[in-house]
């Protein structure tokens, strides 16, 4: 059988690498880091929470599962529309800097993060537990270690194939695509900017709610509160940018760096806190040698110095 | 009224610790222009700093006033040190890029070293508790020991705008905003802009760690909780927005502004409440707070007091000199 160490490293990479495609997707379309990525996937586990609590007296597994992942995309893709509308839009409208809309989401993520707390409050009444990984434990032993791993590698391929189906092989994902090169020419030629934004930030909130339901069933992670999700961004963020912040290949490729050291790291020192260090030292020295990430890194080693000088 | 007087001492320190926490992030956002989601770091790094003094040096609480003023200064000094040396360092490898990359780096470099002490360094070894106990430098105060804590608290902070204040219309603020404006620029006219940028983030970080040691010693523990990027990342930056960009004055009010409603908040927050048996606590405050911070930077984003350019002593001449010219005409 697979070792469980092997079981949580890939699981665990495969959610990391989950939560940096969505944020990959939304920095393209928008230009913007979002710092509520962590807490996406805490609302995730929330919904699921609820379900499986409220439902699994009543039915069997394989009804509820499936529930709690249709609801927590819905309600990802809610909180994604909600981000845009409410966050996004209204400062992009009024011209504001990079840094204005960075901000924005930073302070979204502690809304999210009080809106998820004073829910937790509520739902403790209903049987759910304060200690929201506590939800999980009897789904997870009845599963079994290797669902999280076989659901979440199917669902990385699965959302990478429907990415570069959507994006290369119909119209709307040329139009993407172009607003992505270039806003403003994409604009004169009649590409429906908000549509491509708004397309972006429904799919990174379903897919990050996506994730969040298989995260709590990976063993060795244990979610207690909401905030759990923005401890988790530095990882997430180091994966961007060690994949080079604009490439879905490089998102999947950063995402298993550090996804498999944190594991590894966690593993050797008995620590989840040291797990952190190694994903954060890695994105220091591409930081210093090729800001650019694997992306840039690769490109460099095929094509000679002179060529590249040309570009 | 016998209430009021502790509610003075809580509202002066949380006023003064904040405005020297949002000094440090005005100095590095407003005047540098780096956007410095980590100011936790520099937070945590200062309350690290006196730990070793504290247990090096003091020992037991001090019964004479004035080698506790001087514990006091010494302190504050290698804090600050220690700040813009961690400030400094850490920036480096992110200093020259865009400043979403510095953000991301700046606030995965934080929530890290956070981590790190509040589960290893700031753990008690005989309680298993996450704080370290340590005397309390005013203990000679008896009762009055808060009392003599607001008033350093406010001196400290007064002390540290008024400072700032003067370097940031100095020669050296005037280079930060011109990098703000336009790097090139600056370049060509033969300043090293990384040096300067990373300059200011060490003082930043300096001030801040400043902060990070007087609330340690105020509070007499030592301990980072897991919100530590709300209270000492978040809350500075609503408190700069609410007064504006590269506006230390503006800082002053908005700090005063976020005391005031805090510590009333706090006080009457058990008054309330809720429909729908929703729990009364702090934490919608923090919703409160992220509501207030969006509907600034939509309708406000300048702040209370919008920035002003600098007048240096020869353009006032200049103005003076062109003002008595018109009236001369008249």
């Amino acid at each position: 059988m697979v070792s469980p160490f092997i079981v949580q490293a890939i699981s665990y990479a495969n959610i990391v690498t989950l939560l940096t495609l969505s944020l990959t997707l939304t920095y393209l379309t928008t230009k913007v880091p979002n710092f509520m990525q962590g807490t996406y996937a805490m609302v995730g586990v929330y919904v699921a929470a609820v379900i499986i609590t409220m439902l699994s007296s009543k039915f069997p597994y394989y009804i509820v599962m499936p529930l709690a992942f249709v609801c927590a995309s819905l309600v990802g893709a809610v909180v994604g529309i909600a981000t845009y509308y409410i966050i996004i839009k209204p400062l992009i409208v009024r011209g504001a800097s990079t840094l204005m809309l960075m901000i924005a989401t930073f302070t979204g993520d502690f809304i999210l993060c009080g809106i998820l707390y004073v829910l937790a409050d509520i739902l403790v009444n209903y049987n759910v537990p304060y200690m929201i990984g506590l939800a999980f434990t009897n789904y997870s032993l009845m599963l079994g270690q290797s669902m999280p791993l076989i659901l979440s590698l199917l669902s990385v391929i699965a959302l990478y194939v429907i990415l570069y189906i959507i994006l290369y092989h119909t119209k709307f994902g040329v139009s993407v695509r172009a607003a992505v090169e270039n806003p403003a020419l994409a604009q004169t030629i009649g590409v429906n900017l908000e549509r491509v934004r708004l397309f972006s930030w429904i799919l990174s909130g379903m897919v990050s709610a996506y994730a969040g339901v298989i995260w709590p069933f990976i063993p060795g992670v244990g979610i207690s509160s909401p905030t759990y999700g923005s401890m988790q961004l530095p990882l997430i963020f180091a994966a961007f940018i060690i994949g080079g912040i604009e490439s879905l290949v490089g998102s999947v490729i950063g995402g298993y760096i550090v996804g498999i050291s944190q594991t590894l790291l966690t593993v050797l020192t008995g620590q989840t806190v040291y797990g952190f260090v190694f994903p954060l030292a890695v994105m220091t020295v591409l930081l210093l040698v090729c800001p650019r990430g694997i992306g840039e890194l690769i490109e460099t080693l095929i094509i000679s110095r002179r060529s590249l000088k040309k570009v | 009224m016998a209430s009021i007087i502790p509610f003075l001492e809580y509202l002066s320190i949380i006023f003064g610790i904040y405005l020297l926490v949002s000094i440090g992030l005005n100095i590095e956002v407003g005047y540098a222009g780096i956007p410095d989601f980590g100011k936790a770091l520099s937070f945590g790094i200062g309350m690290l700093a006196v730990y070793p003094i504290f247990y090096k040096f003091l020992g037991p609480a001090s019964t004479n006033p004035v080698t506790s003023i001087m514990m006091l200064i010494a302190i504050l000094v290698v804090s600050f040190l220690i700040g813009f040396l961690v400030g400094f360092v850490v920036t480096v490898p992110a200093v020259r890029l865009r400043e979403d990359y510095l953000a991301m780096y700046l606030l995965g470099v934080a929530v890290i070293v956070i981590w790190i002490l509040h589960y290893n360094v700031f753990v008690c070894p005989a309680t298993g508790n996450y704080f370290i106990t340590i005397p309390n430098l005013f203990a000679w105060a008896g009762s009055a020991v808060d009392k003599a804590w607001a008033l350093t608290v406010i001196i400290v902070a007064i002390a540290t705008l008024l400072i700032c204040q003067k370097l940031c219309s100095s020669p050296f603020g005037r280079i930060l905003k011109a990098i703000r404006e336009n790097e090139m620029v600056v370049e060509t006219y033969g300043r090293n802009v990384i040096l300067f940028k990373l300059i200011a983030m060490g003082i930043g970080s300096g001030i801040t760690a400043m902060a990070g040691a007087l609330y340690v010693l105020w509070q007499s523990c030592v301990s980072i909780g897991v919100n530590a990027q709300l209270y000492w990342t978040f809350i500075p930056w609503l408190i700069i927005l609410l007064g504006g960009l590269g506006n230390l004055y503006g800082t002053l009010i908005g700090s005063f502004i976020f005391a005031l409603l805090d510590c009333t908040l706090r006080t009457y927050l058990n008054t309330f409440t809720l429909p729908f048996g929703i729990p009364v606590s702090h934490v919608l405050l923090w919703i409160g707070f992220g509501v207030t911070m969006l509907i600034i930077l939509i309708f406000r984003p300048e702040g209370v007091i919008p920035e002003k350019p600098i007048f240096t002593k020869p353009i006032r001449k200049l103005k003076a000199l062109k003002k008595q010219k018109e009236s001369q005409k008249q």
